[in-house]
């Protein structure tokens, strides 16, 4: 059977494609609106204007065979989104651009527009990121490859290089220490723990099995740790007990792909749920350790924020302080009533 | 069982759960961890020769603490009123722990009812199980506290899967509210998932009862008695779906003694 090219080669063919699959080229990328033209109509418009993980604008631009623009378009684009910079987000309120963020430029092309492709990595445009896709098909179904052409930081990079630069994770502001120390413990778990993902989203893997995940959302660094099926539990790294949870919980995965908890205790596999809460008990040991913080001093620090309370008590207890009351009056009424002649007793 | 507040009727569920599984079929014992303010056996109407104090001091073995109750549950006595069983040292809580070890190996079910707030000694005891079923009831103040225990909870990493119970509730589905609120909160703010496991209504012919007479045996066909025996099914389900962990309770509670 001959085959044609998986991916189709027209403007509006591969567009279908890539808008609803923005994701894949980076992770949280989010199409908001389409056709934006910065440059009068003489140079076609930007195909997709999409929202970051981070909360950024991010200007899509789709490479096809034979667009002779394409170079210019980019450069323009590129012009614009210097030019006008963070004012994009409150120029297109309906968007929810985080403020101040400033606007970036991608541009996706496929095997078609290779050589288009490499001559737009070597613009020397600062933030700009080239990407080629790769079509290729599993079990039927068709997917396709992200081959990143540039650094995130727009370095230039030879052909030769295309598929190996892993692009650097946008580390939130204040948040510098977390990632360090958090690279430094994996590195301690094992030197073959791995990251790899994207400026917004990273997996955590050893020896291909995925130990968990961190991602970025506006400021905050999240971490999930793989420890089964139904281990949904996402946390926020925030604090140093953050972090060391998060590690524990790494640790655990870790040793659990590298089959060593085989040895402490069941003598038949259990079933996913056990082995979840198996897992979160076995956690307390190593919580335990000297350098752990104790569990008076936790208590002492434990306080319930501002935001926590007034989530607590929605909207009727922010509107005022006889919520409480008026709650109690309520149930102490209803109990009267319930304790009436009338009912049996 | 746990909560944050006192007086959110944590052993009458705990003393009325139990006889509910005991009917279920289960092999049950209710162990009360109220360390100092203990008053399951009143609520079972017993007068145990040995307590939790006599077992901490060394005079009882574990076997000994066990007494039976008329109603079909074992019952571990706490020491009520006694003022140093509410300050327990590490010490004491490892003895607990050898001790609860040994009743989990006799029982299918224990439930340990374990005194209220944020004492390292309630931790530590609500750390040990599997499972925890927080009871609050469904004003902003017991659910704040509640909350807090919840938050207490996920922050030592070894959080057992809890589950939450709201009693005295005056209206059906007041308890559902209650508990979407406190999921919406644990889950935006600390990650934590809490499984709702029901409601139970406030009845003026249960408040009014005497002590002795859990309503499960003397009110069977009350609103009360109904749903404590539902909550005790779907606890049941929990146990079915999930399984036993394979370390032990001995060993979860040294681990975190040894945070002390």
């Amino acid at each position: 059977m001959i085959r044609g090219p998986i991916l189709p080669q027209l403007r509006e063919g591969l567009w279908s494609i890539v808008s609803h699959r923005l994701t894949l080229v980076e992770h949280g990328l989010e199409l908001v609106m389409e056709g934006l033209d910065c440059s009068g109509g003489q140079l076609g418009v930007v195909d997709g204007l999409a929202r970051d993980a981070a909360g950024a604008p991010v200007l899509v631009l789709l490479a096809v065979d034979g667009d002779a623009l394409l170079i210019a378009r980019t450069l323009a684009v590129a012009d614009f989104a210097a030019r006008v910079g963070e004012a994009l987000a409150a120029a297109v309120p309906e968007a929810r651009f985080c403020a101040g963020a400033l606007p970036r430029v991608i541009v996706v092309g496929t095997e078609a527009s290779r050589s288009s492709l490499e001559q737009v990595a070597r613009l020397p445009i600062p933030g700009l990121q080239v990407c080629r896709l790769e079509p290729f098909r599993i079990a039927g179904s068709e997917r396709f490859a992200v081959l990143w052409m540039t650094t995130a930081a727009a370095g230039v990079v030879g052909a030769a290089q295309v598929t190996s630069p892993p692009r650097e994770f946008a580390v939130p502001a204040g948040r510098e220490a977390e990632w360090r120390h958090l690279r430094e413990q994996c590195q301690r778990i094992d030197p073959g723990v791995r990251f790899d993902g994207d400026r917004h989203w990273q997996r955590i893997t050893w020896n291909g099995s995925l130990l968990g995940e961190l991602w970025s959302e506006r400021d905050a660094l999240f971490g999930r740790a793989r420890l089964g099926a139904a281990d949904p539990l996402r946390r926020e790294l925030r604090t140093e007990t953050d972090l060391r949870q998060f590690t524990d919980r790494l640790l655990r995965a870790f040793s659990l792909a590298a089959g060593l908890e085989k040895t402490s205790a069941a003598p038949e596999p259990a079933p996913a749920s056990e082995r979840l809460a198996a897992t979160r008990h076995a956690a307390a040991g190593r919580g335990a350790t000297p350098a752990g913080e104790s569990l008076r001093s936790m208590l002492a620090t434990m306080r319930l924020s501002p935001e926590e309370y007034s989530a607590l008590g929605g909207t009727a207890l922010a509107a005022g302080e006889q919520t409480e009351a008026a709650v109690v009056a309520d149930r102490a009424a209803a109990v009267d009533a319930a304790r009436s002649p009338a009912k049996p007793a | 069982m746990a909560s944050g507040k006192g007086g959110t009727g944590k052993s009458f569920l705990a003393s009325n759960l139990a006889i509910a599984v005991h009917r279920l079929g289960r092999r049950v014992c209710v162990v009360d961890c109220d360390f100092g303010l203990a008053n399951a056996h009143l609520l079972f109407g017993v007068n145990p020769g040995y307590t939790m104090q006599h077992l901490l001091d060394g005079v009882a073995t574990a076997e000994q603490v066990v007494s039976a109750t008329p109603h079909g549950p074992s019952l571990v006595a706490g020491g009520s009123g006694i003022a140093a069983m509410a300050e327990l040292g590490p010490r004491h809580m490892q003895a607990l722990a050898r001790a609860l070890h040994q009743i989990a190996a006799a029982h299918e079910v224990v439930l340990l009812d374990c005194g209220a707030g944020l004492a390292p000694q309630s931790l530590i005891t609500v750390l040990a199980a599997p499972h925890a079923v927080v009871v609050t009831n469904p004003e902003i103040a017991a659910l704040t506290d509640a909350y807090a225990l919840v938050k207490c909870l996920v922050r030592q990493g070894a959080c057992p899967e809890v589950h939450l119970v709201v009693n005295r509730v005056v209206q059906p589905g007041m308890g559902q509210q209650a508990c979407e609120r406190l999921q919406t909160v644990s889950s935006r703010f600390v990650g934590c998932d809490i499984h709702y496991l029901g409601e139970v209504p406030e009845d003026p012919a249960v408040s009014f009862r005497r002590l002795g007479q859990p309503p499960l045996l003397s009110l069977p066909e009350c609103a009360t008695s109904r749903a404590v025996m539902g909550i005790a099914r779907a606890m049941l389900e929990l146990e079915g779906d999930r399984g036993r962990p394979t370390s032990s309770v001995e060993a979860r509670m040294m681990a975190q003694i040894r945070r002390w």
